[in-house]
C-alpha cells in the first residue's frame, strides 16, 4: 500500500459524482492519505476554487472539477506525481496557480513530475523540463 | 416554428409518455380492469358523484394529482439537464411571450390525462348543478398547469438552477466509500431504490403474516424474498457504473483489500437493514427467531454475492440479469430442499 500514498494523479477529463460536493470529496481523499493540518486550505487557495467548495459538483464547469483533480493529486505528500493534460480547461489564474505548485513541490520535497500534454509547457516558469516526443503525443519530464 | 414545435413535443412531451408507460398501464389497470365492462359507465360516474360529494375523497384526487405534477417536473428537471437536450436552451433567445406559449403548451400536454379526467368531473358537476365544484376543479388544474409551465420556463432561463447548492452546516459527517454509494442511490437513483425496498418489505411482511402455528411453511416467503433481494441487482449495477466511471480514483488510493472488502459488506448490510426491521418486527410471532435469522442471513449473503459478481467481473445489465436468474433458479432448488 505505501508506494501508492508516493503517487499522486490527475486524467485529463475528470469525472466525479455530481451529487457530492468538492469539499465533500477533498474530505474523502484526505482521510485515507491522512494529509497534514492546513494543507488543503493551503491547496484550495493557490488554485483558487474555495469559493465553491460547498457546492455540488454537479454544477461545477469543466476548469473547475480539472482543478479539483489537480488538488487531490497534490494531498498527501507524493514523490511522483503524473497529470494527464494538466493545461487544458484551466483559466489563467489556476494555470499560474498550478506551475507554482510545481515549482514548489519539485524545490521543497524534491517531487517529480510526469506531464503528458499536447500544449508546450512555458519554458521560461518551469527551465529544466525534459521533453520526449512521441509520435503525436508530448512527454514531459522535469527534475 | 412548426419544425421547433415538433422537436420540442418530441423531446418534452413524447417521451414523457413513452417513459411513463407502465405508469400509465398501472393506472389504466386499477382504473378499468377492476370492474366487468358492462358497468364501467356506472362505476365511473359513481366514482365521480363520491368525489364531488366527498370532500376526503377530493382532497385525495387533489393529492393524486399533485404527485402526478411532482411527476412531470422531475421528468423536466431530468429532461433539460441532459447534455442531450441543452440545444432547447434556444428557446430563450425566442420572444419571451413565445416561449412561455411553448411551455404552455408543453405543460398542457404533459398534464393531458389530469386536464381530461378533471374536464369529465366538471361536466359532471355542471350537469348536477354544482358549478361551483366545477371551478374549483379547473382552477385548480389551471393553477397545476401554469405552475409546471413556469417552472419549465424558469429551468429553461436559469440552467444548472438547484444544482449548485450550498452546504450551510458546520457539522460535516465524515465521507466512506460506503456513505457515497448510498448516497448515489439516495440522489440519483431515488425512485427505483424506493421501489425496490417497498416491493422487497411488503413482501416479506405480507407473506410472513400469514404464517400459523399449524400452518408454518415458509419455502414461498423465501422465495418470494429472495426474488426482491435479487431486485436490488439493478441498483448494484448501477452502483458499480459509478465506480467505474466517476469514482475511479478510489482504485489508486491506499486503502487495504481487506477494508475495501469492509466497506461494501457494511454499504451491503445497511441496504439490507429496512427488511431486518421487518423481520425482527415479525419475531417471535408469526416467525420463529431461529428463522429469521436465516432470512437475515441468506438475504445479506445473496445481496454481497450480488456485489462481488459485479466487482469480479464487468457485465452488461442483461447478461447480469441472466446469471441473477441462473443463481435465483439454484436458490429455488436449493430452498425447497431445505425448507421441504
Amino acid at each position: 500500500m505505501a508506494y501508492r500514498r508516493l503517487i499522486g494523479w490527475a486524467d485529463a477529463e475528470p469525472l466525479y459524482p455530481g451529487f457530492l460536493t468538492g469539499q465533500e470529496v477533498i474530505n474523502f481523499y484526505s482521510g485515507i492519505l491522512h494529509t497534514e493540518a492546513g494543507q488543503i486550505t493551503y491547496l484550495l487557495q493557490r488554485l483558487q476554487i474555495g469559493a465553491w467548495i460547498d457546492t455540488r459538483l454537479a454544477g461545477w464547469s469543466s476548469g473547475m472539477t480539472k482543478k479539483l483533480a489537480l488538488l487531490l493529486a497534490f494531498l498527501g505528500r507524493p514523490v511522483w506525481i503524473l497529470l494527464d493534460e494538466p493545461l487544458i480547461t484551466l483559466d489563467e489564474s489556476g494555470l499560474a496557480g498550478l506551475l507554482a505548485l510545481i515549482r514548489e513541490y519539485r524545490d521543497k520535497y524534491g517531487a517529480g513530475f510526469l506531464l503528458s500534454s499536447h500544449q508546450p509547457l512555458p519554458a521560461d516558469v518551469l527551465p529544466d523540463t525534459q521533453s520526449l516526443i512521441l509520435t503525436n503525443r508530448s512527454i514531459q519530464l522535469i527534475s | 416554428m412548426r419544425s421547433m414545435d415538433r422537436v420540442w413535443n418530441k423531446i418534452m412531451v413524447r417521451a414523457f409518455y413513452r417513459e411513463q408507460v407502465g405508469f400509465f398501464l398501472f393506472v389504466f389497470l386499477v382504473f378499468f380492469g377492476v370492474v366487468q365492462p358492462s358497468t364501467q359507465l356506472y362505476f365511473h360516474y359513481a366514482l365521480i358523484r363520491g368525489i364531488l360529494e366527498t370532500p376526503a375523497f377530493m382532497g385525495l384526487v387533489v393529492l393524486a394529482w399533485g404527485l402526478y405534477g411532482l411527476r412531470v417536473r422531475r421528468f423536466i428537471h431530468q429532461t433539460l439537464g441532459n447534455p442531450d437536450a441543452r440545444f432547447l436552451y434556444k428557446a430563450n433567445a425566442l420572444p419571451p411571450h413565445r416561449t412561455i406559449a411553448h411551455c404552455v403548451r408543453s405543460s398542457a400536454a404533459l398534464l393531458g390525462p389530469v386536464i381530461g379526467y378533471a374536464a369529465i368531473i366538471s361536466a359532471v358537476a355542471v350537469a348536477r348543478h354544482t358549478a361551483e365544484k366545477a371551478i374549483e376543479v379547473l382552477g385548480f388544474v389551471t393553477l397545476l398547469v401554469a405552475a409546471i409551465a413556469l417552472e419549465m420556463r424558469r429551468r429553461l432561463k436559469y440552467a444548472g438552477l438547484d444544482v449548485a447548492k450550498t452546504r450551510k452546516s458546520g457539522w460535516r459527517p465524515r465521507v466512506t466509500y460506503g456513505s457515497i454509494l448510498l448516497a448515489f442511490l439516495l440522489a440519483e437513483n431515488k425512485g427505483v431504490t424506493a421501489a425496490v425496498k417497498v416491493f422487497s418489505c411488503a413482501l416479506l411482511y405480507l407473506l410472513l403474516r400469514l404464517q400459523t402455528a399449524d400452518d408454518y411453511d415458509l419455502r414461498m416467503p423465501f422465495l418470494a424474498f429472495s426474488l426482491a433481494l435479487f431486485g436490488h441487482g439493478i441498483l448494484f449495477h448501477r452502483c458499480r457504473k459509478l465506480e467505474t466511471t466517476r469514482l475511479l480514483g478510489y482504485r489508486s488510493l491506499p486503502v487495504k483489500r481487506f477494508r475495501r472488502g469492509a466497506q461494501y459488506a457494511l454499504f451491503c448490510f445497511v441496504l439490507l437493514l429496512p427488511e431486518i426491521i421487518v423481520l425482527g418486527w415479525l419475531t417471535p410471532h408469526p416467525i420463529r427467531l431461529v428463522d429469521a435469522l436465516a432470512f437475515a442471513g441468506l438475504g445479506y449473503v445473496i445481496l454481497f454475492l450480488l456485489y462481488s459478481i459485479l466487482l469480479a467481473w464487468t457485465l452488461k445489465p442483461a447478461d447480469y440479469l441472466k446469471l441473477c436468474l441462473v443463481l435465483f433458479g439454484i436458490l429455488y432448488i436449493l430452498a425447497l430442499k431445505a425448507w421441504g
